[in-house]
């Protein structure tokens, strides 16, 4: 697999079937062929619903999980290698902090445990520990934290080392607003410092929000990725509005060449009319015509989807 | 490195926030604590103790005869003695006038009774009558009248002191002092029944049993409870993904987590082991900075089931099905341990050749359950012999049991057509009881033929070139002229469980052959025969004496010399060479008629000698450890060869036959006959194993070899403790005179390294199925 500096992970191909039963037998696919190319120094978002094969594919670029086939790669090393690993952090989904810990020595920990030295550690706590909001309650044990501290000491430990790619799974998950809003900022201003962000999280609010590109996965397959406002474009559907003055009559002949198109009747002489034009051409062609049929236009209106409504398209379609 | 060095700083910094860990820390702090004031006394002697009256027969006997003279100090004592305890004496004198016509046992029981009734005399100001003692040299205090305000303890000790004074050929005091044990001062046993120079002994023996128990079993069994959860726990999915996600290595991380998991164990027991060593230190003045050797040998054996609860705890990721398996795993290498060791007891033991002796062409031998066998050569095997006709012959393995402590000590005429042996009979349990001879012929086809009871303990029993049968007991030298008819046929066999062994003396089998002024040979000596003249050589306590036959054919008491020794120590003599091995390993040849060393040597270090053997000629002389190395002194190069017998290693026991050639029989009773002088091998007696044998070497041994031995851990912690590699079973000589090691007895072997390999090989092997499912595992 040729691997592009650009891109800080690559995978080709990757496909992981999870075996059980007595000697095997019983197997289910995870990931059936997933290839994706994550650019340097933006916020990419995995999407997709429970069971996707999200986290499957996140373990096996940090060699938690072993891939059945295909290749991987992160930041130029081969996807799991200790040199990957070494230049990642890593929050997991429902992570699991020990709990005689407190905020400074789990940092102590899990830094030391990345390869830093102590005086490295001693340096680094404190700005982390500030940007995720834990000063003050640094020296308490972790077992009296709430959910979104333990969330936010989990995104402090994956920042520790610096690495250049932060791989995040499901950061936000029980996170109260203000609490997301405050790792969203936190995400933002790594994206900002130059970091690569891998997000997986089932909240499409904040993927659209934070992420530049996204990739939606369904039952182990990619089936689209792009940045947003791309995937957001392409699967607009062209709806366009207009609000109108005339006589139905000069409008039904004007659209005549469009198909589908409704014509509502507002008042005695205002009608609105939305119809599915593809091209700005046709759009183009649809004024002209009005205007020769004497038909005042007072608004034209293009209407865009959301990302939710992109990915229940694109899944729901999927499930049909 | 650093990584790994994190994980290690974590398992401590979790150990120190558990609450389990404080708990047992505070209970290692009680423990401490209530041991603390526990302190020794020594404080003057007031009591006798028991094998301090060397010969309670011939005290009672000198009492009794002088009992009528109220002014000497026997007499005096019999005054003293209630009529009940009188009666008692008279039967321990003549057992027949005994009035309830209960014989007088010779036994333990009798001597405590003596000892009891005397001690009960002791504390009495009535004890000392000036004009009965008159005759006695005592000190210028003792002999004064003692003030009626003395104290109880006081007067006691001037009365065993005059009492030792009075009787100083039956009664030797071993020391001046007894130990009390104290707690907070206040003395809370009065004096102890061991001598202040056995207290190391006794104290390393609590020692083991304390760390044993309180680390062993319970700090083994609170550890694993406290890090049950230690692994599964790691292999949560949230914590295993965050700590896999960093760059470690997936086998060192297992490894480091199961390092980390002995913290606890570390912390309990550096905290019990420095505190005994210290408690040791400053109450008793006992500074043994090797106990502190207990604290890794102790975190090694939890670490043993730690690896099974580590590896399943990985596997199955529950705490509880870990600590489920750890205790079927525990109670699965107890049970494989202790049918491993009984086998090797009551089969591979028993079968095993432990006494050889060879004359005229013929080789016998007695097996681990004290069975007398011959090599038969139309066989090619050993056969039994010395079997009576009847069905009460005692039970090989209860045989084995009751005489593991003893030697048959079988003798062969020199034309090898009569074997005798000398066995120690129940009533010797006392210390001081006869033997019984036991013999046959070839004519009869080696039957048991003929069994008399000895005089007295018998050292040995020795047959001279002209085919005298010479024994040599603590007060004599006697020959054994064998039953009569008459004897055999009134002999009373007491039937019951130990039947056979418990037969009517024989008072006509014996010829006493001891001069006057013969001494008395202390119990725990050790003798051999110097066939070359007949004569005796016995050592006791480093001094050693000759015994010599005079021309009318009686025993005396020959040179002496002071070895300037206290060891125990086994001798064998022939020609001009006695060769002695002493338990510390020391060997020394010794020149027969000067005493002179002519060469020393020293077995391999924690080697304990266990059978002496000399040519008859002397020129050659072997000495066997319970180990099995032999150690060969060649008299013509007058130094100890660097040559071993192959079988040195796993020989179990040596002998000389009638051409001086070395006999080494090995584990399997095959026989190789060695000529010293050459170095080689001279004729070959092939060895056979049966089915049981067979089962132990093939399938017992190897399972129990790769298995992990945690039980033999505790004999190493015994060897920490004591120094000692084995340890003595079933030692009557102890009880007879000074307590001295009976370098003959069976000792149980401390396999203290392979116990630790074989469970470090475990744990290697529990380690790397562990690193290997993680290094393969989806987490």
């Amino acid at each position: 697999m040729n691997q592009n500096p650009d891109f800080v992970i690559q995978t080709n191909d990757v496909s992981k079937t999870y075996r059980s039963g007595l000697f095997g037998r019983k197997s289910f696919p995870a990931l059936k062929g997933v290839s994706l190319n994550v650019p340097r120094g933006t916020i990419y978002g995995l999407l997709g619903p429970n069971g996707a094969g999200k986290t499957t594919l996140i373990k096996i670029l940090l060699g938690i999980v072993r891939k059945t086939g295909g290749s991987a790669s992160v930041l130029g090393h081969v996807a799991g290698t200790r040199a990957a690993r070494r230049e990642v952090g890593y929050l997991p989904e429902n992570h699991r902090i020990p709990r005689h810990l407190t905020a400074n020595t789990a940092l102590e920990y899990y830094g030391a445990l990345s390869g830093l030295s102590m005086s490295e550690i001693r340096q680094r706590r404190p700005p982390i520990l500030e940007s995720v909001g834990l000063v003050g309650r640094e020296n308490d044990r972790v077992s009296g934290y709430s959910k979104g501290m333990l969330q936010r000491l989990g995104l402090a430990q994956s920042m520790i080392h610096k690495p250049q790619l932060i791989v995040l799974d499901e950061p936000t998950d029980g996170v109260d607003p203000v609490g997301r809003r405050e790792i969203r900022e936190v995400l933002q201003r790594l994206a900002a410092e130059g970091h690569s962000v891998f997000l997986n999280s089932h909240l499409l609010q904040e993927i659209e929000l934070v992420c530049d590109s996204v990739a939606i996965l369904n039952h182990g397959q990619c089936l689209l990725t792009g940045t947003v406002k791309e995937l957001k474009a392409a699967l607009t559907d062209a709806a366009v509005f207009l609000q109108l003055r005339g006589t139905e009559a000069a409008i039904q002949k004007a659209i005549k060449f469009l198909s589908g198109a409704i014509v509502r009747t507002v008042a005695t002489d205002a009608f609105e009319i939305e119809a599915r034009i593809q091209s700005q051409s046709e759009l183009d062609k649809l004024i002209d015509t009005l205007r020769e049929e004497q038909v005042s236009i007072w608004q034209v209106t293009r209407r865009e989807k959301t990302l939710e409504e992109v990915f229940m398209n694109i899944v729901g379609a999927d499930r049909r | 490195m650093r990584a790994y060095l994190a994980i290690l700083k974590d398992s401590y910094r979790e150990a120190a926030a558990s609450m389990v860990l404080w708990l047992a820390l505070g209970g290692v702090m009680i423990l401490l604590l209530a041991l603390s004031p526990i302190g020794l006394l020594t404080a003057a002697n007031t009591a006798l103790r028991y094998q301090e009256l060397v010969d309670p027969e011939k005290f009672v006997k000198a009492l009794y005869d002088e009992h009528a003279d109220a002014q000497t100090p026997e007499g005096h004592i019999w005054s003293l003695l209630n009529e009940k305890q009188q009666e008692q004496f008279v039967a321990f004198t003549n057992p027949d006038s005994a009035p309830d016509g209960r014989r007088g046992q010779r036994g333990g029981g009798d001597r405590n009774f003596i000892v009891k009734t005397l001690n009960g005399l002791l504390n009495k100001p009535e004890f000392f009558n000036p004009a009965a003692f008159e005759k006695v040299e005592l000190d210028e205090e003792l002999r004064l009248p003692d003030a009626e305000s003395l104290p109880v303890a006081e007067l006691s000790n001037r009365n065993l002191r005059r009492l030792e004074k009075a009787f100083a050929r039956y009664i030797s005091v071993s020391e001046r002092t007894a130990l009390s044990l104290t707690y907070a001062g206040f003395d809370i046993t009065g004096p102890l029944p061991i001598l202040p120079s056995q207290m190391k002994q006794a104290i390393d023996r609590i020692i083991s049993i304390v760390l044993g128990f309180f680390l062993g079993i319970v700090g083994v069994f609170a550890s694993l409870l406290f890090t049950a959860t230690l692994i599964p726990r790691t292999f949560e999915p949230g914590e295993i993904s965050l700590l896999l996600s960093k760059p470690v290595y997936r086998s060192f991380l297992f490894i480091t987590k199961f390092l980390g998991g002995c913290a606890f164990t570390l912390i309990c027991a550096t905290l019990l082991v420095t505190g005994i060593w210290l408690l040791l230190g400053i109450r008793l003045d006992m500074w043994r900075p090797e106990l502190l050797w207990c604290i890794p040998l102790y975190v090694f054996l939890f670490s043993i089931y730690f690896s099974v609860s580590a590896l399943t705890g990985a596997i199955w990721r529950n705490a509880v099905v870990s600590l489920i398996l750890v205790i079927v795993f525990w109670l699965g290498v107890n049970l494989i341990g202790v049918a491993q060791s009984s086998m090797e007891e009551f089969i591979v033991k028993a079968r095993r050749v432990s006494e050889m002796s060879s004359n005229g062409g013929e080789v016998f031998g007695v097996d681990g359950s004290r069975t007398v066998h011959r090599w038969d050569k139309e066989t090619g095997d050993w056969m039994p012999i010395l079997q009576s006709a009847g069905s009460d012959q005692i039970p090989a393995f209860l045989q084995r049991i009751v005489f593991s402590g003893h030697r048959l000590r079988i003798s062969v005429s020199n034309d090898g057509q009569r074997i005798l042996a000398l066995q120690p009979t129940m009533s010797q349990f006392g210390g001081n009881g006869p033997s019984t001879v036991l013999g046959g012929n070839a004519d009869e086809q080696f039957e048991l033929q003929s069994e008399s009871q000895t005089p007295e303990s018998m050292f040995g029993i020795f047959q001279t070139a002209d085919g005298d049968v010479i024994l040599l007991g603590s007060r004599g030298v006697y020959r054994f002229v064998g039953q009569t008819d008459q004897e055999r046929k009134a002999q009373t066999f007491i039937k019951g469980i130990f039947g056979g062994l418990l037969s009517s003396s024989s008072s006509k089998a014996f010829e006493n052959l001891t001069a006057k002024g013969f001494p008395a040979i202390a119990a725990g000596s050790s003798v051999a025969f110097n066939p070359t003249d007949n004569s005796f050589v016995a050592l006791h306590a480093g001094e050693l004496r000759r015994i010599g036959r005079t021309v009318e054919g009686k025993y005396e008491a020959g040179e002496t010399k002071n070895l300037q020794w206290k060891e125990s120590a086994i001798v064998a003599a022939g020609g001009q060479l006695i060769l002695i091995a002493r338990g510390d390993g020391k060997v020394l040849a010794i020149d027969a008629t000067t005493f002179d060393v002519i060469a020393e040597s020293k077995l391999p270090a924690g080697q304990k000698p266990r059978v002496a053997e000399c040519a008859s000629e002397g020129s050659s002389a072997a000495v066997l450890t319970h180990h099995g190395i032999v150690l060969v002194f060649d008299a013509a190069s007058r130094q100890f060869l660097s040559w071993a017998p192959r079988e040195s290693g796993y020989a179990s026991a040596i002998a000389y036959n009638e051409k001086s050639e070395l006999m080494v029989v090995d584990n399997h009773r095959s026989v190789r006959v060695y000529d010293v002088a050459k170095q080689t091998t001279t004729s070959q007696l092939p060895g056979s194993a049966d089915l049981p044998c067979r089962i132990y070497d093939y399938i017992v041994s190897p399972l129990h070899a790769i298995l992990p031995k945690p039980r033999d851990l505790d004999n190493a912690v015994q060897w920490i403790v004591t120094g000692e590699k084995s340890v003595e079973i079933n030692n009557d000589q102890n009880q007879g005179g000074n307590v001295r090691a009976n370098l003959e007895a069976e000792r149980v072997t401390f396999k203290v390294w392979n116990a630790i390999f074989s469970n470090l090989a475990f744990i290697v092997v529990m380690l790397g199925l562990g690193c290997l499912y993680i290094a393969r595992s989806d987490f």
